[in-house]
């Protein structure tokens, strides 16, 4: 089974992040095994993966957390290894899981950050306050996994970063929460036109809004692109025969490229790229109806992203 | 937001994230400090769980305070609030010395109040304090490098136990070996917590190997011997003297516990000298065996009884004019010095028959140094270098005290008239008779010790003299007399090797019978 190379897919923008063949690893456990990624500037950029596909360690990376031990990278043209404090100021980072000074209140929180950020706007911490309906009273230590994320993304946000990187934020959430943290995101990206970077294997709820993807597995990234061109690329179809000596036994090579061709009684399923539907197979011709439509990012994912499973597979008897 | 800024910044950031912990050990610190019986001299026995209170509790506390410190934002921590701000490694860890720094100065202040509540005078308290800061400083580092390592609370304590079960071997408790060693324990075992964080790939190499050649320089670079040895007594190279020590003629026969007479060529009468080393090498064996030529050591396992330390008024600063009073201290003299070595002359290897012998002999040379002058009185008589010296009364009977940290780098009281590399001398003066009393020991009683940090501690010695009449009798109101105390200092050593033609040496193994190794050897001229 291969994967689609849309890597090629050349940027509009300069590049906000660029990573050429970024090694990482714990100890003997190696996580990223060469990363190639290219952020476009304004971009809202998925970094798709399993479980342990190395998304947080890729971002750590980005963000100077985690040492860059092999490769290259590159944020707004400096490279991490040489990020300076000016620079960081303009990179914000939130995750999943990330420690909050609990003893803190919110308004204390947003009194420590605003002196580490000459761009801290007050005014957007405000709003966003209010729009995230936080407390600025409240303890962070009180505070649930939904509005300690908020207070996370306000602290993050308020200093109008340049790039925002993100890990999981989704992680946990109820859908309300998803909703109202999505929309602030939003809003306050797209009103400023800031970068964004978000790993997640949360698909569904990110869909509607980026426009770049990445899927990263067994520490590579063996496709990325714009999400439009993407969806150009491949198809999925959905033939239905009319009766069952139409349905044909074989298959060509370019329908079962990406994954076996999906048989359910009269109903065939496979997806295809785009380039291949031009030289229809005659079977094709004889069914009864016939659907194409762009793949979905979930079925993207399954197919570039989700951990490959290992042949033979299935609940033991 | 400038770098000071900033740095101040992330200190009170840490000091509130701290704040539980602070609370915590400022309890215990001031507990410590307000109960005079920790701090003082207790008897073994009556308030033992004390012992494990101050031993084991206190530093115990402050190391898992620096652990926990470490471990908030340390290389472990991905998760870390602080990792994801604009906030430099280096205002990180510049935070957590300035913590560190505070923890050991908060520490050994409070350990100050309580020694000198607990009766120890200031200025040792303050001594005792100087040589703590920096060890326990190192200690500090040491478990804040292991919670920057580790992370959780629980493997930290966990490697920190572990890590103070391997240094308990190499003297961090206990064992006196010299601090620069522990010192250099400590600094070695954070290059290998560097090297552990650098295959972790939570450094990188260029921070771990800057890191660690900086420990290395602080290791090695002499540092750490300047500052945590301050009170070494005892230069580490003296100069070389002239004088020589010249054994006189081999009798026709010697036998066990029998003497070989030296003298000291060129002696100044005012100077103390020792022959701490002798030993004779028997050449011309008739076997070519190695055990024939390994050297015969002279006196009691490996030392050598001099009994003619000629101590005189002479040698003492201060004394001149003055006679000994009667009785004469023993080995008192004002004779040009001259010694007798005398030795068990057990030979601990088998002696074959043999036509000469090389007689060799180290020599050293010391001055005496008077410390104070003091009338004689109950009270404090001495403080400085972290010990002090108090005429108390016990049990009706003057006897002097002394208090001394172990780890001070200097040795207890020694009034042994065989080694005056840690030797006092204590003198009683009239100045209207001109006479003076070298008081000599007649028994030290209960040594105690009080550990407080695994850096910082002292015992508790007392001493009666033999002149315990003449001191009671001196203490009286009106007398004038008063004590001076010396100390003896190296002021260089000499060596010494001879060869001599003998007729008979030494007896063969076989005519010792049952002695077995124990072999009687026999001089001739």
């Amino acid at each position: 089974m291969s994967t689609i190379s849309l890597t090629a897919d050349a940027p509009t923008a300069p590049a906000i992040v660029s990573a050429r063949g970024v090694t990482h690893r714990y100890g003997r456990t190696p996580v990223l095994r060469g990363v190639d990624l290219e952020v476009p500037e304004g971009a809202v950029y998925a970094l798709l993966g399993a479980n342990g596909a190395g998304k947080s360690t890729m971002l750590r990376v980005l963000a100077g957390i985690e040492p860059l031990q092999g490769g290259s990278a590159t944020v707004a043209g400096v490279s991490v290894q040489k990020l300076s404090i000016a620079d960081r100021q303009r990179l914000g980072y939130v995750a999943e899981g990330q420690k909050l000074p609990d003893w803190m209140r919110l308004e204390q929180l947003e009194a420590f950050c605003a002196p580490l950020y000459p761009l801290w706007d007050a005014g957007l911490a405000a709003y966003l306050r209010g729009r995230f309906a936080l407390d600025s009273k409240q303890k962070l230590g009180t505070m649930s996994r939904g509005q300690r994320m908020k207070a996370a993304l306000l602290c993050a946000l308020a200093p109008r970063p340049q790039l925002l990187l993100m890990d999981e934020p989704f992680t946990g959430l109820d859908v309300a929460v998803k909703e109202e943290l999505i929309g602030g995101l939003l809003e306050s990206a797209g009103a400023e036109g800031w970068s964004l970077v978000i790993a997640t294997h949360d698909v569904d709820e990110i869909e509607r809004f980026v426009d770049h993807v990445g899927f990263l597995r067994d520490g590579v990234i063996g496709t990325a692109g714009s999400l439009e061109t993407l969806r150009d690329a491949l198809v999925r179809v959905e033939l239905t025969f009319s009766n069952a000596a139409d349905v044909p036994r074989s298959w060509p090579g370019a329908w079962r490229r990406f994954r076996p061709v999906e048989q359910a009684g009269l109903r065939v399923s496979a997806i295809v790229d785009r380039d291949s539907l031009a030289t229809d197979p005659a079977f094709a011709a004889q069914a009864s109806n016939r659907d194409e439509r762009p793949l979905s990012l979930r079925e993207m994912y399954m197919l570039f992203g989700a951990a490959q499973r290992h042949a033979g597979g299935g609940i033991p008897a | 937001m400038t770098r000071i800024a900033a740095l101040a910044h992330v200190v009170r950031y840490d000091a509130r994230r701290m704040q539980r912990w602070w609370l915590a050990y400022s309890t215990v610190l001031a507990v410590a400090a307000v109960s005079p019986a920790v701090f003082r001299g207790i008897k073994v026995g009556q308030y033992e769980p004390l012992w494990g209170y101050t031993t084991f509790l206190l530093p115990l506390t402050g190391l898992v305070f620096a652990l926990a410190l470490g471990q908030g934002d340390g290389a472990y921590d991905a998760r870390g609030f602080l990792r994801a701000k604009p906030v430099s490694d280096p205002t990180r860890a510049a935070a957590r010395l300035v913590h560190l720094l505070a923890l050991a100065l908060f520490t050994v202040a409070v350990i100050v109040l309580g020694l000198w509540h607990g009766g120890i005078g200031m200025p040792v308290a303050l001594s005792l304090a100087a040589s703590a800061v920096v060890p326990y400083f190192l200690l500090l580092l040491y478990s804040t490098s292991i919670g920057a390592s580790t992370r959780s609370l629980s493997s930290g304590l966990l490697l920190l136990f572990v890590a103070f079960l391997l240094l308990f071997p190499i003297g961090m408790f206990g064992l006196d070996l010299p601090r620069s060693l522990l010192s250099r324990s400590v600094l070695l075992s954070l290059a290998v917590i560097m090297l552990w964080l650098t295959y972790m790939g939570r450094v990188t190499w260029r921070q771990a190997v800057t890191i660690s050649m900086g420990l290395f320089t602080l290791a090695y670079g002499g540092w750490c011997a300047r500052v945590v040895d301050p009170l070494d007594r005892v230069p580490s190279n003296t100069p070389p003297i002239n004088e020589r020590v010249r054994f006189g003629a081999f009798p026709d026969s010697i036998g066990e516990r029998d003497a070989l007479p030296y003298t000291i060529e060129g002696a100044r009468a005012d100077r103390l000298y020792w022959v701490p080393d002798a030993s004779i090498m028997p050449y011309g064996s008739p076997s070519t065996s190695a055990e024939s030529s390994q050297p015969i050591r002279l006196g009691y396992g490996n030392t050598l009884r001099v009994e003619a330390f000629a101590v005189s008024p002479a040698m003492l600063p201060g004394l001149e004019g003055f006679v000994w009073a009667p009785p004469f201290p023993p080995g008192a003299s004002s004779r040009p010095l001259s010694g007798m070595a005398v030795g068990d002359m057990r030979a601990d290897a088998r002696i074959r028959d043999v036509k000469e012998v090389t007689v060799a002999a180290q020599l050293k040379r010391y001055r005496a140094e008077p410390l104070v002058t003091v009338p004689i009185a109950l009270g404090t008589w001495y403080e400085g270098g972290g010990q002090s010296l108090s005429m108390v009364v016990d049990r009706g009977l003057p006897v002097l005290e002394e208090r001394q940290s172990p780890r001070s780098g200097g040795a207890p009281l020694d009034f042994d008239r065989d080694n005056p590399s840690s030797r006092f001398d204590i003198v009683v003066i009239d100045s209207t008779t001109r006479t003076a009393h070298l008081l000599q020991p007649r028994e030290r009683t209960g040594s105690q010790a009080v550990y407080i940090l695994p850096t910082i501690g002292f015992q508790v010695m007392r001493t009666e003299f033999q002149q315990q009449e003449l001191l009671r009798a001196l203490m009286r109101p009106g007398s004038r007399s008063s004590a001076i105390v010396y100390r003896w200092i190296e002021e260089g050593h000499s060596g010494t090797s001879e060869t001599r033609m003998v007729q008979r040496w030494p007896i063969g193994p076989d005519s010792l019978g049952q002695r077995g190794l124990r072999a009687m050897v026999e001089y001739k001229r």
